[in-house]
């Protein structure tokens, strides 16, 4: 299964919901298969704030 | 005004001047959440989703929906907020509030900044090297 990239999301807040879930529904099932998958989402989303995030803004 | 009432006023609170433009450091950030934590620790989680019902959403489309919300309230969480729980939830965007969501984005942007001065690399290039080993 493929996951969308953390880019494809409207809001930042809307790709955490997805990732916060997957990780909840990978983590109920034990799906190891996920994990490069949910890697790559979680290293789009971390750069994506990173992109998006301003320090003066905090 | 006992110690839950404090911690569910402070959460609102500072929700409420972050997306009034209020600005803090990350170590205030998370300074304040770890109050907030400490004030919520061991009270009823049923509270915080009466407060902040669970996100109302009924179509799943792969984030948190209605549905998977309960779920995963009945399966990770127990009666009382216990060591993280209150954190993980204010990640997890699964509730019905702005502000309270808002704090949970600024407390992950905290975390991140504290560990970029810590280490010298940000999230996104941690995530990459552990992907890479």
């Amino acid at each position: 299964m493929t996951l969308p990239s953390a880019y494809d999301f409207n809001s930042l807040e809307a790709a955490i919901a997805f990732y916060t879930r997957k990780v909840a529904e990978v983590a109920k099932n034990r799906d190891r298969s996920m994990h490069d998958e949910l890697m790559r989402f979680k290293r789009e989303l971390h750069e994506r704030i990173d992109r998006e995030y301003d320090p003066a803004a905090l | 005004m006992d110690r839950q009432k404090l911690g569910y006023r402070n959460l609102f609170v500072l929700g409420r001047n972050i997306k009034h433009g209020a600005r803090y450091t990350p170590e205030e950030i998370i300074a304040f959440v770890s109050k907030i934590e400490e004030q919520l620790m061991w009270t009823q989680t049923k509270d915080f989703f009466r407060l902040f019902p669970p996100i109302k959403r009924y179509e799943d489309d792969g984030s948190w929906s209605y549905h998977s919300t309960l779920e995963m309230i009945n399966r990770e969480f127990g009666e009382r907020f216990g060591k993280g729980d209150f954190l993980k939830l204010l990640m997890t965007h699964c509730y019905e509030n702005k502000f309270v969501q808002i704090v949970g984005i600024k407390f992950m942007l905290a975390t991140s900044e504290i560990y970029r001065r810590k280490t010298g690399l940000s999230l996104a290039q941690q995530a990459i090297r552990i992907f890479e080993e």
